[in-house]
């Protein structure tokens, strides 16, 4: 169970603080989390931390998410925390517990403070709305143990800050004033009485791609997860069947709760009410055959030479250092795309970013780079370049040059020093899929509308890194 | 208790951006306190509803602040009555935070809560309630009782699950008063509850109130089970853990029901929920424990091919602080059933942008997944991040590879490739790399000592550049174990002549152990160093085991020992046997601790839970029943929706069976039998007018025993009386049963429970009854358990019958 919730700042400061069983918890507890997190420069090394200060030091270490610390009286404590918009969560349990229950509960609370004040839920949406977040930590919790944890049953309760509301600045209700039906029904997810003029429903299925190529484009490892999320605007309680053409495609999948697992065993199909609202439909991995024939659809070849300038007994020793950078379209991608695409239109990649870790040892990078297409953004902090090119096609060739000089001080550490940094890569191609899983039906039973239905595919980078050298 | 910023804290408001709409945080004078005051005062007066909310609002703020805002207790106290369910729910805020420092007025707004606890919202019910039990004032458990009484036959599932959560809090603060209260009855009932979060609350209270019972928590039987395992759709993925961590404590009635349990369990693998998917592969393993046998391992080895699925799923897509979680799990896994993973190997390399507490364990498990299908991509892999920026990494890797040479689970040529590259590392000029290198080549020529001649060319060589103490010393064995490297003792004899640079001592051990087994090997090349080395040696006393081992070998040639005696004493002996591994990697006793405690801190820690927990927090893990309620013949109950194949229930085709039958009599069991006594034995034998049993009946001991002893312990029926009170002696108990026929064989008090060993003849049939009670003292529930066996009974729905009989009989005779 959870004695004590800690909501804290990106500097540490205590936003949040809830007792749930009586007790106590020091605040020193959170400094000594504080001083841990602050050494292990990357924080929690979670994506959320931007890459500068990953770079910084070469011995960082990331602190890992459950820690003992013992309190002011001597007794141990274990702190579970999670790191999300920057603001640390953390929960200080005394006794056993299950690591994972309390941090799937933590990224729920989180996803709830999301839910209710948009993305992100970060320091100053905390502040504005703290006596709605004591609100609803009061009922996702009680005595340390999780109580009312989905979202609609929630925002029955607790009445989430509108637009409207914000606007007009007048009595603004954070508490509905009918009561929950939800919490009876035995569909904890969806809320009773939904009601839309225009019933519609979307779906977009993603497919993520986490790769690793290496320095000749060969791909040392790939791993393709997707997901489908949904927005639902449907009245009444809906019940949903969605087929797909080739269900085979799919290797595993785990589900939202309200998906009919037995069904899915059975027949292959996803049976579901859903809930209001936007909310992941369920996660899958994609059948390895079809992940080993994936080529990347851009190609990226890095040339990146050091050498050292003056070899005499000049103490400020230094090397200069030239990268070269060329991206284009593969040929041939093996991505299965929409059957709704133009045939005729050729394939484009969009939001296509490259990063580019420095060692640390480059004296400077500021204006080091020139590319012939997109711009460039320098952190000069964490010697980090950002090459944001937007949208690629067949036509475009980018290409990137830089110029850099490396202080070489001791000769031991040169290899590490001057050894070629990883780059990561995101993109995103709409109307495209690895897997080719596509949607051959979705129909609506127990009620009588005809909703609106959209279904797209998107295939985009998840964690997709390049090796120079 | 709720939010309880302590007071006199003093947080320092932060320096929120001016922007702010809401800027509650911004001002914090602290005159503004009494202005508040003033303005609390005129609360009933003021009209505008938006007003009342802004002024307690702040207050809220303040103290959220640590700002003591104590001083308007008596003025908030007022706000109370009022119909605006936000105001209701600040001030409740408000006095949970302050009533430990101002329990007089607290007393004193405990009316309107218990009357706001008969509100006709349920809302404002469950709200009131929450709050009363959160004062933990103790003068207060009078006025909790009632409302709390009231509460858990509420229509409204909000209120009962509140009233549930309070006598928690009603056990934290007056443990006799909860006991009087005869609620942990109530609670067992409630876990019929027709909503599902009610019902998880029920297994929380009850696990942490009968925590210092036998069974450690709740006690189970079979129909509390069953009852709940078939309810396990309605759970949400929070809730769905309370029954889930229940099931390795069951220990079930037969194979057969082991597997159906597992079969009832499956869809749960297909939630998003890592917790939930974790909690059921323990359930899962402790069914296999429970079935045992020959067929355990195999079980083992399925459970985890059948989760492995669903364990990658969750950890390639999750966040970085579940994901880690998730990796140690699988690596308790992958240690208990090895290779199951193997094919997964590519899901285990390293990503750029992960943690770095990630990839080292990433590192740590990638050995283990080394088989000669895969561990040239694996080992290739490692290499790769030999080279990473973070010297950590780097090491590990360096130590993986070794690792996977020394399991020698690559096959074929594996460890010979392994030891190539690392000899390359060795001149790689990068100080961290080469010494971690020499020290895991020391560790491969013990494995494989074959493989000397890949290793001994760049030894001389790389001696002058590896600078790490570790590294060296390593080198300096290595040399000292490749005699035939001709250039040994020269590179060793640089070494000697500069002895006194050398500040380390295990350098100096290695180089004296090193120079005495190259001596043995080429006495004439290595006598003259050998005796400079000594003469150092012996008069260095920065280290003790140094200083005695150089006079050991000294004395032993002064003493004119022969060179294969002399070489018997220096050889370190330190091969590994084929098929052997180090120790630490061969830790089973820990390994199987750590299974046991699957799905806790322990795994993550690696460490047993009685290494780190308090011993007031430790869970204790009972299995129970003690006696399994059902023989395997009277499976009325349980029958054919068990596959007969046996172990292919996790088989997918088989998972959707949803045992019917036990539905059925789940859904009109009396759990516990705590119903009324009447209405738990339907058909008693009270028909046939005369004395259920009887009373002539009489055996001698040994009879007794004889005859228990001969019926299988499969065939006992297990049921529960509850008694009115804990009797004050066994005779009380005897008296009573005497009168309805069933006689004492014997019985007896320990210090935490009695033991009765009854029996009674069954009228109609004749039929002997053995009957085995056990009444738990310390339990606080006075309750009988029953073992019984009947005497030629045909271990059907009959001798069921019978007991139904004996245990109406019971109870209404207690």
């Amino acid at each position: 169970m959870i004695q004590t919730l800690f909501l804290l700042s990106p500097t540490g400061e205590v936003l949040i603080e809830r007792h749930f069983r009586g007790v106590v918890t020091p605040r020193s507890v959170c400094d000594t989390f504080w001083d841990r997190a602050s050494q292990s420069v990357n924080h929690h090394g979670g994506l959320s931390t931007t890459t500068s200060i990953l770079l910084q030091d070469d011995h960082y270490d990331s602190i890992t998410p459950v820690m003992e610390i013992s309190s002011t009286t001597g007794s141990l404590l274990y702190v579970i925390s999670i790191l999300r918009d920057g603001l640390s969560y953390l929960a200080v349990c005394p006794a056993e517990v299950s690591p994972l229950l309390i941090l799937e509960f933590l990224h729920r609370i989180a996803d709830t403070l999301v839910d209710y004040f948009g993305n992100p839920a970060d320091e100053s949406t905390i502040k504005e709305n703290f006596s709605t977040v004591y609100q609803l930590l009061e009922e996702m919790m009680d005595y340390g143990w999780p109580l009312t944890t989905e979202g609609n049953a929630l925002k029955a309760m607790i009445r989430p800050p509108t637009v409207m509301s914000k606007l007009l600045a007048t009595s603004t209700s954070a508490v509905s004033d009918e009561l929950p039906s939800g919490t009876v029904s035995n569909m904890p997810w969806r809320a009773a009485g939904v009601h839309y003029n225009q019933n519609e429903i979307y779906m977009d299925i993603i497919e993520a791609v986490d790769a690793i190529v290496d320095a000749s484009g060969r791909l040392v490892s790939v791993d393709v997860s997707g997901s489908i999320q949904c927005q639902s605007h449907l009245s009444g309680i809906p019940d949903l069947l969605l087929t797909f053409k080739d269900p085979s495609l799919i290797d595993d999948c785990s589900f939202h709760p309200c998906v009919r697992y037995a069904r899915y065993e059975h027949d292959h199909v996803v049976s579901f009410v859903p809930p209001d609202g936007n909310f992941e439909l369920m996660r899958y991995r994609i059948k390895r055959d079809s992940v080993a024939n994936f080529t990347p659809p851009i190609y990226c070849h890095v040339q990146w030479n050091v050498a050292s300038t003056n070899e005499g007994n000049d103490p400020d020793d230094s090397s200069k250092g030239r990268i070269v950078l060329q991206m284009g379209l593969t040929p041939s991608s093996s991505l299965i795309l929409s059957a709704s695409r133009n045939k005729s239109q050729a394939l484009i990649v969009e939001d296509v970013a490259i990063t580019i870790p420095f060692p640390k040892s480059v004296r400077s990078i500021a204006n080091s780079c020139s590319a012939s297409v997109g711009s460039l953004i320098y952190d000069e902090a964490g010697k980090v370049v950002q090459w944001n090119l937007g949208k690629l096609d067949v036509t475009k060739k980018p290409q990137l040059t830089g110029q850099f000089t490396l202080n070489t001080t001791s000769d031991t550490a040169t290899t590490s020093m001057t050894m070629a940094p990883n780059l990561s890569m995101s993109w995103k191609i709409p109307l495209a899929s690895v897997s080719g899983l596509s949607v051959s039906g979705l129909s609506v039973q127990g009620e009588k509308y005809r909703p609106y239905k959209g279904v797209r595919n998107i295939t985009k980078s998840g964690m997709f890194q390049v090796r120079v050298g | 208790m709720a939010t309880a910023y302590p007071p006199n804290q003093g947080g320092v408001p932060p320096e929120g951006p001016a922007a702010m709409p809401d800027s509650y945080f911004t001002e914090s004078r602290k005159g503004e306190v009494n202005e508040l005051k003033t303005l609390l005062r005129n609360f009933s007066t003021e009209r505008d509803p938006k007003r009342k909310r802004d002024i307690i609002k702040k207050v809220i703020a303040y103290m959220t602040l640590g700002i003591d805002v104590s001083r308007l207790f008596s003025e908030m106290m007022l706000a109370i009555e009022t119909r605006d369910l936000v105001i209701k729910k600040m001030v409740y805020l408000y006095l949970v935070n302050y009533a430990r420092s101002h329990p007089e007025l607290a007393t004193m707004c405990t009316n309107t809560l218990q009357k706001d606890c008969g509100n006709e919202d349920p809302m404002v019910r469950g709200l009131a309630l929450r709050a009363l039990c959160g004062l933990q004032l103790p003068g207060m458990v009078e006025y909790i009782s009632e409302p709390l009484r009231r509460s858990l036959t509420d229509g409204h599932a909000y209120v009962r699950k509140t009233g549930v959560m309070g006598m928690l809090k009603l056990y934290r603060l007056n443990r006799e008063a909860f006991q009087e209260s005869s609620f942990v009855d109530i609670l067992y009932d409630m876990l019929r509850d027709p909503d599902a979060s009610v019902v998880s609350n029920c297994i929380i209270v009850l696990n942490e109130v009968m925590a210092d019972s036998p069974n450690g928590g709740m006690a189970i039987n079979r129909a509390i089970m069953l009852h709940l395992l078939n309810r396990i759709h309605e759970f949400s993925e929070f809730s769905v853990v309370q029954i889930l961590d229940l099931v390795p404590k069951y220990i079930p009635a037969n194979n057969d029901e082991a597997y159906q349990i597992m079969n009832l369990l499956d869809p749960v693998l297909g939630r998003y929920s890592p917790g939930a998917v974790i909690a059921t592969i323990r359930a899962f393993w402790s069914m296999a424990e429970a079935v045992g046998g020959p067929d355990e391992e195999a079980m083992k080895r399925q459970i985890v091919s059948r989760c492995k699925a669903p364990l990658v799923t969750l950890i390639s897509s999750c966040s970085s602080e579940l994901g880690y979680s998730l990796l140690k799990h699988a690596e308790s896994l992958i240690d208990a059933v090895p290779g199951v993973f193997d094919d997964e190997y590519r899901q285990f390399f390293l990503k750029y942008n992960e943690p770095t507490h990630i990839k080292y364990l990433k590192i740590s498990i990638l050995p283990k997944l080394a088989n000669p299908e895969n561990a040239p991509d694996i080992v290739a892999e490692l290499a790769e991040c030999v080279n990473d920026m973070n010297i950590k990494i780097s090491r590990y890797s360096v130590r993986s590879l070794m690792q996977i040479a020394c399991r020698d689970t690559g096959g074929p040529g594996c460890a010979e490739s392994i030891a190539r590259r690392l000899v390359e590392m060795l001149d790689l000029n990068v100080s961290h790399i080469c010494s971690e290198a020499a020290t895991s080549l020391a560790s491969v020529i013990r494995k494989h000592p074959g493989l000397k001649s890949v290793i001994a060319p760049p030894l001389s060589r790389s001696l002058k550049y590896v600078e790490e103490s570790s590294g060296k010393g390593s080198i300096v064995y290595l040399l000292g174990e490749c005699s035939e490297v001709t250039m040994a003792p020269y590179a060793l004899e640089k070494l000697i002549d500069t002895y006194d640079k050398i500040d380390d001592a295990t350098i100096k051990i290695a180089l004296l152990s090193s120079t005495m087994k190259l001596f043995c090997q080429r006495p004439a090349e290595v006598q003259a160093m050998l005796g400079r080395l000594l003469a150092k040696a012996t008069d260095d006393v920065s280290s003790q085991d140094l200083h005695d081992r150089a006079l050991l070998y000294y004395r032993m040639l002064e003493s004119g020992v022969d060179l294969p005696v002399l070489a018997s004493v220096v050889d370190t002996k330190t091969a590994l046997g084929q098929g052997v591994n180090f120790a630490e990697e061969d830790d089973f006793e820990l390994r199987a601790e750590l299974m046991k405690e699957f799905n806790t801190l322990s795994i993550v820690f690696g460490r047993e839970s009685k290494n780190f927990i308090a011993e007031e927090f430790q869970v204790k893990f009972a299995k129970q029943p003690k006696e399994h309620p059902l023989e395997p013949g009277s499976e009325g109950a349980a029958p054919s929706a068990i596959p007969g194949g046996g172990l292919d229930v996790l088989g997918k085709t088989s998972a959707p069976a949803p045992a019917p039958a036990v539905a059925a009599a789940a859904g009109s069991f009396d759990l516990l039998g705590m119903g009324d006594p009447g209405g738990a034995a339907p058909a008693p034998a009270a028909p046939s007018g005369g004395p259920p049993f009887n009373a002539a009946v009489s055996m001698t001991g040994d009879e007794y025993q004889n005859t228990w002893g001969a019926i299988n312990d499969s065939q006992s029926v297990v049921s529960m009386v509850p008694l009115k009170k804990i009797p004050g002696s066994t005779q009380e108990v005897e008296t009573a049963l005497a009168r309805h026929g069933i006689k004492t064989m014997a019985s007896g008090e320990l210090p935490t429970e009695f033991k009765f060993f009854l029996y009674a003849q069954d009228s109609p049939t004749g039929l002997l009854m053995l009957i085995q009670g056990n009444l738990d003292k310390q339990s606080g529930e006075a309750l009988l358990v029953l073992t019984v066996k009947v005497n030629g009974g045909d271990g059907g729905a009959s001798d069921q019958q019978k007991v139904d009989t004996l245990t109406a009989v019971m109870s209404s005779a207690l």
